[in-house]
């Protein structure tokens, strides 16, 4: 669905401002059909650059950038693309129908499927009730859940979301992350980025992680973090037990028999290795 | 065209919805009618005093329009990272521009139309109540197409702030260059006619500069036909040229500046 090879992008210097930046620096990585991949880094680490490349906002340097075997996404090719941008700007006079409305027209639905479908998603994102009010009237998480809505509508095959749970309250990230596993099951190929690591790991199991426009990894999950030295046990409600010594589990197996779900080697977080491979980048 | 409507469908309903448009309408309106209760203190040539106020006032708001209201919603669509959601539709660069411009320009219409019409049934009522002597001539039809030239000319600035827009960030900078240009285009001819006044060989080189320029910097002021709203002469010996060939230098003018900023908006990576 997306295939980086080697790209740069650099972008140039601003006259009285930044000096030139190399945003990004050889970087590969794909996506293949039905996958989700969960791109992290830190500010400035270059998934922005990554995500404005996919959707043709700008061209590469170097390298080569497809997507649905595109080498540019022209119109046609984001037909079939869903894009939440990271930030949630629309005409703010508008309403939330108007919005949709404007998104299923330029993918040529037709009004009753944009009525039916429009209805569908907002629902589901729990804002069919502000339907006719505007944009501007609306929070930042409202903003954020009318701007899904709007990626959605036209049902794309690809998805690429940057930061879509940004500024959402708990129950509205419990909420997205429900409709990302969703789509996902729905086959769709999904691209997102997000500084919520703890987001991250409960929506994919596969991550890139940028940093300073390098690649420093590209893989599973469960291969980036450790393994520890320690044990886990993990009860049925929800606690997880830690111990040191292997020699230390039967007791502890026999003490809480009936409520023991599973044993296996405790394992880095998703944060923890973040950090220690951007940190070793660093050093 | 689908997707130029669509686009041009918000961006009208996004204008519309903007109280400063009707705060600037408004004001235009008030300028309009309270207008006509100066008309006393002008003795002489009344009819030609009302109109040339009209037309003032409409070219006036058309300009505010299009420098405070019209820039700042191309530049917030940059701003505020909009055109990456508009983008984001299966949307050409092309189809992006036209739409912008096409619901700018509707806008723009809408409000002009409406102070054209108030300012024709101003003059429409004033004119019985004034003696023969001081307003004797109004033509309707001139009246209109007086009007409509006004129209083209601020399409055409739509335009230019447009462009502009295209390779300069920020609606600050884009005002001071719209500026500029419109102070540029009505300066040109000024500095072209005090030339040919000094007939000297030396200053021939400067003439064609100034010829040229005038390619860049056109002189809107061929459009101006509001005197002949109160003249009985024809337009064409108002004007001295066919009446369709500055309508149609302007559009075809108008239709270059489109090309070019679609074809800059087209290469530029949108940051």
């Amino acid at each position: 669905m997306i295939v980086f090879e080697l790209v740069h992008k650099t972008y140039p210097k601003q006259v009285g401002k930044s000096a030139a930046k190399h945003a990004l620096k050889g970087v590969s990585f794909a996506l293949k059909q039905g996958e989700t991949l969960g791109l992290i880094g830190q500010n400035g680490a270059g998934k922005s650059t990554s995500i404005r490349l996919i959707m043709g906002y700008m061209t590469e340097d170097k390298g080569s950038v497809s997507v649905l075997g595109h080498s540019d996404a022209s119109p046609k090719v984001r037909r079939r693309i869903g894009y939440l941008p990271e930030t949630s700007s629309f005409p703010d006079n508008l309403t939330c129908m108007e919005l949709l409305r404007f998104a299923g027209q330029c993918c040529d639905m037709k009004k009753k499927d944009i009525i039916a479908q429009s209805e569908r998603l907002l629902k589901r994102l729990g804002i069919w009730a502000d339907r006719n009010r505007r944009l501007s009237q609306y929070s930042k998480g409202m903003q954020q859940r009318a701007s899904f809505a709007a990626a959605l509508i036209h049902d794309p095959e690809l998805l690429i979301l940057d930061e879509p749970m940004s500024g959402l309250d708990p129950i509205g990230r419990a909420e997205i992350i429900g409709l990302i596993q969703d789509l996902q099951q729905q086959g769709k190929s999904i691209l997102f980025c997000s500084h919520l690591l703890d987001d991250v790991e409960r929506i994919t199991n596969q991550v890139a992680i940028l940093h300073k426009g390098d690649l420093l990894y590209n893989g599973q999950i469960k291969d980036l973090c450790a393994q520890q030295s320690e044990w886990d046990i993990e009860l049925r409600s929800g606690e997880v037990m830690t111990v040191n010594h292997e020699d230390a589990i039967p007791a502890l197996l026999k003490k809480h028999a009936d409520e023991v779900i599973g044993v296996g080697r405790a394992t880095e977080s998703l944060q923890d290795a973040f950090v220690r491979v951007v940190e070793g980048a660093a050093s | 065209m689908n997707r130029i409507f669509a686009l041009a469908r918000i961006t009208f309903l996004n204008g519309l919805r903007r109280n400063a448009v009707w705060g600037l309408a408004l004001f235009a309106l008030l300028f309009e009618v309270a207008g006509s209760l100066f008309m006393d203190f002008f003795g002489r040539d009344l009819g030609r005093v009302i109109v040339d106020f009209q037309f003032s006032i409409m070219w006036l708001a058309g300009m505010l329009f299009i420098l405070f209201y019209a820039i700042q919603a191309i530049a917030w669509d940059d701003d505020h990272k909009a055109i990456d959601s508009i983008l984001a539709r299966p949307i050409s660069r092309i189809e992006y521009v036209l739409g912008t411009l096409l619901g700018l320009f509707i806008l723009l219409l809408c409000f002009e139309g409406l102070l054209g019409v108030i300012a024709y049934a101003q003059i429409i009522i004033i004119k019985p109540m004034v003696q023969q002597g001081y307003f004797n001539i109004f033509v309707s039809s001139h009246y209109w197409i007086a009007w409509f030239a006004l129209q083209l000319m601020l399409v055409a600035l739509l335009a230019v702030a447009m462009l502009i827009s295209s390779a300069i960030r920020g609606a600050f900078p884009v005002m001071l260059m719209t500026l500029a240009y419109t102070m540029i285009c009505s300066g040109l001819p000024v500095v072209r006619e005090s030339l040919q006044q000094k007939e000297q060989a030396t200053t021939q080189g400067l003439a064609d500069l100034l010829q040229a320029m005038s390619l860049i910097f056109p002189d809107y002021g061929l459009l101006d036909l509001k005197d002949s709203v109160v003249s009985e002469e024809s337009l064409v010996a108002l004007m001295g040229t066919p009446v369709w060939m500055p309508f149609s230098l302007i559009a075809l003018y108008t239709v270059v500046v489109i090309f070019l900023t679609c074809l800059i908006y087209q290469r530029r990576d949108i940051l």
